[in-house]
């Protein structure tokens, strides 16, 4: 059958189909708490000689963290920042995606 | 304080202060006895000071007191904290508060028991004390030969933790001439990055201690030759052959009560965080701002942290005597604090001997590097 031709376009997906059936759960080598209003993660266990101890987190990025203390999947946690800050879907999206980057690369989230 | 102001004022002009620095002293008592001591009394009095400890559960209660009000570093010590037979239980309790915890220990007390807790929960950081690189100084300094053997081994222990370890050494009559010996078992043995931190000035015991500091300790000017040459010594570890100690120019902060940085004063009690930022909570319980001082303090375990915390500043009484150094010519080198006057001369603004040739001892020193920026060091 004849390919019709279609104009190139690019359509971002909330996420990839395999993170979409991926449940993603906080590594207990951290603990969450306040320090003077500002949320932290205190680095512990064998984790001690990371990060100097601790990682500062602005207040989206704690909301992720407390919904990740439960194995959760991308689709629960984006609606949890929808909930907390009222933000679009299509940026709960990326935020979502680039949080849970950034805690694959070091390490911080166990994926199932 | 400068002002006579009442209590009232007191809590009302106060800025906000966080307790981000806390020490927990867990005991005075030591399992060594070593003669410069700041804080170990004498064995006599072991019965009457466990009596006031306060118990594991206490001390978990008031970690999780002081995490609300807002410590992040928490600093764990004596004493020698391990001496407590229920080490493991406090530390597991406050461990799982979170905090940045650090450990000081003479490690000579390292039990597989403790090894176990301290795997599955390690400090972010030790400190250990050294006294000596032979048992022979551990028996002059510490009044144990043995003890240098466990230290050894303890050590090795605690090694195999993910922790930053701090060596920290405190050089007397009896152990001055290790120096060299101990920077060298340190590098050597136990493959440190830089070498230990030296205690200098030694003050006088503190709060009850027994140790006859003055008997024991090194002339201020030869203390201060050691300390400079290690200075110069780690420098030249971390940086190499770039390193020129005539190249250094000296700058000095201003260490006045008010400390104006960019332009923004910051009103503290002692010249220092003590009792802004940091505080000490006794083995019985009480709030001190500096281990060191315990003229000015709340009962934390009575009234708990917070309240403890929010009183202090109507317990703290300075008298403030304008012009006092005015007519010494190394006020700008001397870094004798509120704590360490207090310690050597039971007066806040008193000097000694001891703290005037040190200051003259720095001066000394400091003039070795490449100078002084006269202009930067104005105060």
């Amino acid at each position: 059958m004849e390919k019709r031709w279609e104009e190139p376009s690019f359509k971002e997906t909330p996420c990839e189909p395999k993170e979409c059936a991926e449940t993603f759960q906080a590594k207990d080598q951290y603990i969450h708490r306040k320090v003077a209003g500002t949320d932290v993660l205190i680095s512990v266990c064998e984790n001690v000689a990371n990060f100097n101890g601790y990682i500062q987190l602005n207040p989206s990025a704690a909301c992720l963290w407390e919904q990740l203390k439960e194995p959760s999947t991308c689709e629960q946690l984006e609606q949890s920042l929808e909930t907390a800050f009222g933000i679009p879907h299509d940026q709960a999206v990326e935020d979502v995606l680039d949080f849970l980057k950034e805690l694959k690369e070091h390490d911080m989230v166990i994926v199932r | 304080m400068k002002k006579n102001l009442t209590e009232g004022q007191r809590l009302t002009d106060m800025p906000v202060r966080i307790p981000y620095n806390g020490t927990f002293e867990l005991t005075v008592r030591c399992n060594l006895h070593c003669k410069m001591c700041l804080f170990r009394h004498d064995d006599s009095e072991n019965p009457a000071l466990m009596a006031k400890e306060l118990t594991a559960d206490q001390w978990i209660d008031m970690a999780r007191q002081v995490a609300e009000a807002g410590t992040l570093n928490l600093l764990i010590t004596g004493g020698e904290p391990m001496l407590r037979p229920d080490f493991c239980e406090i530390w597991e309790g406050i461990y799982r508060q979170g905090f940045i915890l650090e450990l000081y220990t003479n490690a000579t007390l390292v039990t597989p028991k403790i090894m176990e807790t301290l795997k599955k929960y390690p400090p972010h950081k030790i400190g250990v004390t050294l006294y000596g690189a032979t048992p022979e100084t551990y028996e002059k300094v510490c009044g144990s030969a043995e003890a240098f053997h466990r230290m050894m081994e303890g050590i090795h222990q605690l090694q195999s933790l993910p922790s930053v370890m701090e060596f920290r050494v405190t050089l007397i009559k009896d152990n001055f001439a290790e120096s060299d010996l101990i920077d060298d078992l340190i590098m050597e043995e136990f493959h440190a990055k830089c070498g230990p931190k030296q205690s200098c000035p030694i003050n006088k015991g503190v709060r009850g201690a027994c140790a006859d500091v003055e008997s024991c300790r090194v002339s201020p000017e030869l203390d201060m030759e050691v300390k400079a040459k290690r200075l110069v010594k780690s420098m030249q570890q971390i940086i190499g052959d770039r390193f020129k100690p005539q190249n250094l120019k000296i700058e000095r902060k201003n260490n006045s009560l008010a400390v104006n940085n960019e332009q923004k004063m910051h009103p503290s009690f002692f010249g220092c965080m003590a009792g802004m930022e940091q505080y000490v909570i006794t083995y019985d319980g009480k709030l001190l701002a500096c281990q060191m001082i315990d003229a000015f303090f709340t009962d934390a375990w009575e009234k708990g942290f917070q309240k403890a915390w929010e009183e202090f500043p109507t317990k703290v009484s300075i008298p403030y005597e304008e012009g006092r150094c005015s007519t010494c010519a190394y006020t700008d080198t001397c870094q004798s604090c509120y704590g360490s006057r207090y310690a050597e001369t039971g007066d806040f603004n008193g000097c000694s001997d001891y703290i005037y040739r040190t200051a003259k001892a720095r001066k000394q020193y400091e003039s070795y590097f490449g100078g002084i920026d006269d202009e930067k060091c104005k105060l």
